[in-house]
């Protein structure tokens, strides 16, 4: 996944397997991060994904898009998002599509900035 | 979260789709894992896709109830019969892969799976691969 945003032209900063939401949260801070992108196969996706999302309220990066996919039911979607999600992709989802949706709503982030 | 005695503390954060399923019928948790094992089986890297199994399987180790965790694992037995067979395929070859893993969690999980598989349908039976 890493390989391929940084195909499509993203300078990507992956941190690698186990992070802590702190860890993500405080490298996308420190890296001044568009995006925070997250691959999550551990089911643990309705824990991780808010508990992200509030430590970016918490840092005041409301302009950071937090996205993501991995094995996730598409019922527990909706939930994630209103916890402030972007999209979330199922396995095995187009990288292209991906690439294309990180690009497409950073630009409109900046553009309303 | 409690581990076995003397072992380390599971500090993971919580499945809670799995651990909703504490109590729930079977039809349910059949369902559940259905849609698991399939999403799994569509993650595109071998090696990726045993990273997805194997916590699935450390999970159901943090249930305490020794018998919600035999019901547990009977709901995916017969959940994986309900894939497609390259489905089955695919999760099979993840499972046996697990077990360089982490090899305590997938020896603990077959025991329960040789001791259920035999009092499950014939239909579930034949399905299921031999370990």
């Amino acid at each position: 996944m890493a390989r391929a945003l940084r195909d499509a032209g993203m300078e990507v900063i992956y941190t690698g397997v186990h992070q802590t939401p702190e860890q993500v949260v405080e490298t996308a801070l420190q890296e001044d991060a568009d995006v925070i992108g997250l691959s999550l196969l551990s089911g643990a996706h309705n824990y991780l994904f808010p508990r992200i999302a509030e430590l970016m309220r918490e840092k005041g990066m409301d302009d950071v898009l937090l996205f993501g996919g991995g094995i996730i039911p598409e019922a527990d979607v909706p939930g994630l998002q209103k916890h402030g999600v972007g999209r979330i992709f199922p396995p095995g989802a187009s990288l292209d599509d991906i690439a294309k949706y990180v690009r497409e709503t950073v630009s409109a982030k900046h553009a309303t900035a | 979260m409690a581990g076995l005695f003397g072992s380390k503390k599971d500090t993971r954060p919580i499945d809670v789709g799995l651990a909703s399923l504490v109590g729930s019928d079977e039809p349910t948790a059949v369902e559940f894992w259905k849609k698991r094992l399939e999403l799994t089986a569509a993650v595109p890297s071998d090696i990726a896709r045993v990273g997805a199994l194997t916590p699935q399987m450390r999970e159901l180790t943090r249930i305490d109830n020794l018998d919600e965790r035999k019901r547990l694992t009977r709901a995916r037995l017969i959940a994986f019969t309900k894939l497609s067979p390259e489905q089955r395929q695919l999760i099979t070859a993840a499972r046996r892969k697990a077990f360089e893993v982490d090899r305590g969690v997938m020896e603990a999980d077959q025991k329960l799976v040789d001791e259920l598989l035999p009092t499950l349908d014939s239909s579930v039976r034949s399905a299921y691969p031999a370990s």
